[in-house]
């Protein structure tokens, strides 16, 4: 799926027959502000491609807008005019490319590949996340801080010592966590905790 | 009653007191009174007589009458009664009328009472000193009988005060004749004190005031007098005394007397009010100012001036003596007037040969009846005819240009049916070809409504329109040269409008190809694609068109104009601008807007300008505060007005005069052109433009253009 924002309607209409042509499903909006209405920003596997100089909300602007929105969209810009400075925003914000019109087909059907590509990647990043945080959500209090110890590499021992209990708890315990977070090993529960921001 | 005098009844001036009593006494008493008088004659002579006949008379009038009153008048007489009072009637009472100074004396005797009169002395010498200040010798006139040497006395008493002052000198023993030739030979400031002269030093007895009216035919000083009496016998006058009033006043005491009252019942009246009365002929004949007399002065005997005596004849002799000056003052400034107009026109004449020479004016007048045109021969030579060359209208409108005969024709044409006066331009072609601008003027004049000529002046001004071509010819150049400098200003919104229909025109091309490629070919999306393409490439057409329209070089058409499409098209224009600035552009354009007369593209030049200097205006604003305004509004019937209005932070106030100068700026980049050039378009077009600053915010560009007159 790819999203078009432009308020040439020429352009519009033209961007729209070559995405097709391309096997892409197009959508296309006169202004950044009806795309934010149409609330399609959280859509995968999909990208945008944007105007950077429009009326009203401009296409840095909807970009910073989708940021904030955690929007996992990826970005084509193109525009009429570029200059230094505005690209170079327009990729620190994250665009995949920044396209002069007028532009070779090629040109657009790789950024617009390569954008596809990312909010894939970036919704996949996403979605396990969310798995995770689904399976963590599933521990008692006492497995959360159990957890919490074991990852910094302490040993049962620690453990009992540390939260005031005996060793032989802290091993049921971690038997619980292990199972739950769906791991076999510490090796495997590490980057969970990681991508949980458990390691500070 | 019985009156008894001091010299006779007759002497002046006791005569005045006698009659007056006699008068008053008569008219007031309700019984009549019966009247016996007698005269102490004696009093007349220097040596004292005998008082014996008279008493005897007396006694012998009155025995077996019965007298009511005796009245004495004067000291003589009254000094004879008191010292005869026991032998004469003891039991009548006896008024005396006398001088107030023997009050004493007849009041002390038996059965008398006095009816006073107040003589006062100074008062005489101060009323000459008074009306004639200079004067240092007075003459003071009384008679040689004891009566009145006694007065004399009296007076060198009196007087004493003034003889530092004044040498006076009293003329009691000189007769008649003497005195008269005395007051004709006075030295200079001299005046006469004429008191009274009964008897003179010959004996002679003056009755009246006929030695007065003597003295005074000679005298060589004015005169003055004592009594009110006097006053037109020839004295000047003064504070007189009122003897006749005084004569009425006894009278009144005599009434009581006569009625049974007692002497001591009846009060002494006072002084009468003394009257200061002139003579006007004597205050002329002495000429004495009649400034110098008293506030209460009363000038008697005023003899009416000339003027008062013939008031109406001299004015009448006056107004025909001015009426007949006037004619003559007017017909003598007419013909200066007559000869000056002359010299005017004369000079006059030369001066606008002069001024027609120098300035190269040709005068003509045109004769409808003959139709031959007169001109001078500065228009002769002007339109290259022979001095000699008879003129007329086929000959002058086959000198000018084909192209303007027409038109010279129809000003003429309409001069005339108008009765006003044309004014044009027009070029002629000479013989030779030489091509010359001419400048004319001129208007007929009318015989009973009917044009009968027509008068007017031409004017060579090829060199004028020389200059005003190639002035108009760098105004261009500068515009146009503006014009190219701010395609570089406008490379982003060239970019914009450009790039938008190429990306549309590539990307459908590519699309195509990629349809055909992948055989998913359908005719219908074909069609799409190709009349897409066919608009876009029109739309790429018309900004290069509307781009060299503006860059390139061109004469200017001028054409009726909608300003709101020219404002439109300019927005469309400037759209890559408006966006990549971030600008919003509102506009306010006022429906059924009539058309200028105007260039359209100067006119979007000008547009340009105004809102490229608003948009640089707005860069120091943050985007939500970017507002341009542009408004168009009918200001009157015959012009149009274009607001151009910005939100930034105004033109400084003051630079708002200066913001039209060449050279003026405020960018860094830029040569402070634009506005100048604007300003030279707009004043092209006779319009106005002209800058203010909005209170609340920002700056605000006005131009106003005439409404095209063709609408």
């Amino acid at each position: 799926m790819v999203f078009v924002v432009d308020d040439d309607a020429s352009v519009r209409r033209s961007l729209a027959r070559l995405l097709k042509s391309a096997g892409y499903e197009v959508e296309s909006f006169p202004a950044a502000v009806a795309f934010l209405a149409s609330g399609r920003h959280q859509q995968c596997p999909a990208c945008l491609v944007l105007d950077l100089s429009m009326p009203g909300l401009t296409g840095l602007e909807l970009q910073e807008r989708l940021a904030t929105l955690q929007s996992p969209l990826a970005i084509v810009f193109i525009t009429g005019h570029g200059d230094i400075p505005t690209s170079v925003r327009a990729m620190k914000g994250g665009a995949v490319d920044f396209l002069l019109k007028p532009f070779d087909d090629t040109q657009l059907l790789a950024a617009v590949a390569r954008a596809v590509g990312r909010t894939r990647a970036a919704w996949k990043t996403t979605a396990e996340l969310t798995a995770i945080r689904h399976r963590y959500a599933t521990l008692t209090a006492r497995e959360q801080e159990v957890m919490a110890q074991i990852v910094t590499g302490k040993l049962n021992k620690q453990v009992a010592e540390a939260l005031g209990t005996v060793e032989k708890t802290i091993k049921v315990h971690r038997a619980r966590v292990f199972e739950k977070m769906q791991v076999q090993s510490l090796a495997e529960l590490i980057p969970l905790a990681a991508k949980l921001g458990l390691l500070g | 009653m019985l009156i008894i005098h001091s010299f006779g009844r007759d002497f002046a001036p006791l005569d005045a007191m006698s009659s007056s009593f006699r008068t008053e006494l008569a008219r007031q008493s309700a019984e009549p009174v019966e009247f016996f008088e007698a005269s102490i004659e004696t009093a007349r002579f220097a040596e004292t007589g005998d008082d014996g006949p008279l008493i005897g008379y007396l006694q012998t009038l009155f025995a077996g009458r019965q007298l009511d009153l005796i009245l004495t008048i004067a000291e003589p007489a009254t000094h004879f009664c008191l010292r005869h009072r026991a032998a004469l009637f003891p039991d009548t009472p006896l008024l005396a009328h006398v001088d107030h100074r023997q009050m004493t004396l007849v009041t002390a005797a038996t059965n008398a009472t006095i009816a006073p009169v107040y003589i006062r002395i100074p008062v005489l010498m101060e009323n000459i000193l008074q009306l004639v200040p200079g004067t240092t010798n007075v003459v003071m006139v009384l008679g040689a009988s004891p009566f009145e040497r006694a007065w004399a006395d009296q007076c060198r008493r009196e007087f004493a005060v003034f003889t530092n002052r004044v040498t006076i000198s009293y003329l009691n023993d000189l007769p008649l004749a003497k005195m008269r030739d005395r007051v004709a030979t006075l030295p200079a400031h001299s005046a006469v004190l004429y008191a009274m002269l009964a008897v003179d030093a010959a004996g002679v007895p003056h009755e009246q005031e006929k030695a007065l009216v003597s003295l005074q035919a000679a005298a060589n000083a004015p005169i003055f007098g004592v009594f009110e009496s006097q006053l037109g016998q020839g004295i000047v006058g003064g504070p007189l005394l009122p003897l006749e009033a005084s004569g009425r006043q006894a009278a009144q005491t005599a009434l009581r007397l006569l009625s049974g009252e007692q002497v001591g019942e009846i009060a002494i009246p006072p002084p009468d009010p003394v009257r200061n009365l002139y003579d006007w002929r004597m205050l002329q004949r002495w000429n004495i100012n009649e400034a110098r007399l008293p506030a209460d002065a009363e000038v008697r005997f005023r003899v009416p001036t000339f003027w008062e005596e013939y008031k109406w004849q001299l004015i009448g002799i006056h107004a025909l003596c001015l009426a007949e000056g006037v004619l003559i003052f007017a017909l003598l400034r007419n013909r200066r007037r007559l000869r000056r107009t002359r010299n005017d026109l004369a000079q006059s004449e030369e001066r606008l040969s002069l001024a027609t020479n120098y300035a190269r004016v040709g005068v003509w007048s045109w004769n409808f009846q003959s139709g031959a045109i007169e001109a001078t021969a500065e228009c002769k030579q002007l339109f290259g005819f022979g001095p000699d060359e008879p003129v007329n209208f086929p000959k002058f409108i086959e000198r000018v240009h084909p192209d303007d005969r027409a038109l010279v024709r129809r000003a003429v044409e309409e001069s005339i049916n108008s009765k006003s006066a044309y004014d044009m331009q027009y070029r002629i072609v000479l013989p030779d070809g030489q091509l010359r601008w001419i400048a004319a003027r001129g208007r007929g004049r009318y015989l009973d409504g009917l044009a009968n000529d027509m008068l007017g002046v031409v004017l060579d001004i090829t060199e004028r329109k020389r200059v005003e071509e190639e002035t108009q010819r760098h105004r261009q150049e500068l515009a146009h040269v503006s014009r190219v400098s701010i395609m570089g200003e406008l490379s982003a919104s060239m970019a914009h409008e450009l790039n938008q229909p190429l990306t549309a025109i590539l990307t459908n091309a590519q699309a195509a190809q990629r349809f055909m490629a992948s055989g998913k070919a359908d005719l219908d999306e074909f069609r799409e694609i190709l009349k897409d393409i066919a608009h876009d490439t029109t739309r790429a057409r018309d900004v290069i068109r509307h781009l060299r329209s503006l860059v390139k070089k061109s004469a200017p058409d001028f054409t009726p104009l909608d300003l709101n499409d020219t404002i439109r098209e300019v927005i469309g224009f400037l759209h890559g601008d408006i966006v990549a600035r971030n600008v919003r552009v509102t506009l306010e354009l006022a429906p059924n807007l009539p058309p200028v007369h105007g260039d359209r593209i100067q006119l979007q030049q000008v547009t340009i300008n105004l809102l490229l200097n608003a948009f640089d205006a707005l860069n120091g604003n943050p985007v939500p505060e970017r507002l341009v305004t542009v408004a168009t509004a009918l200001e009157s019937s015959k012009r149009v007005r274009v607001t151009v209005r910005d939100t930034g932070t105004g033109i400084p106030s003051d630079k708002i005069e200066s913001v039209f100068e060449p050279f003026y700026t405020t960018k860094r980049e830029g040569m402070g052109m634009g506005l100048s050039v604007t300003r030279s378009i707009i004043e092209s077009h006779e319009g106005r433009i002209w800058a203010e600053n909005d209170p609340k915010r920002g700056a605000l560009l006005h131009f106003i253009l005439p409404v095209d007159q063709a609408a």
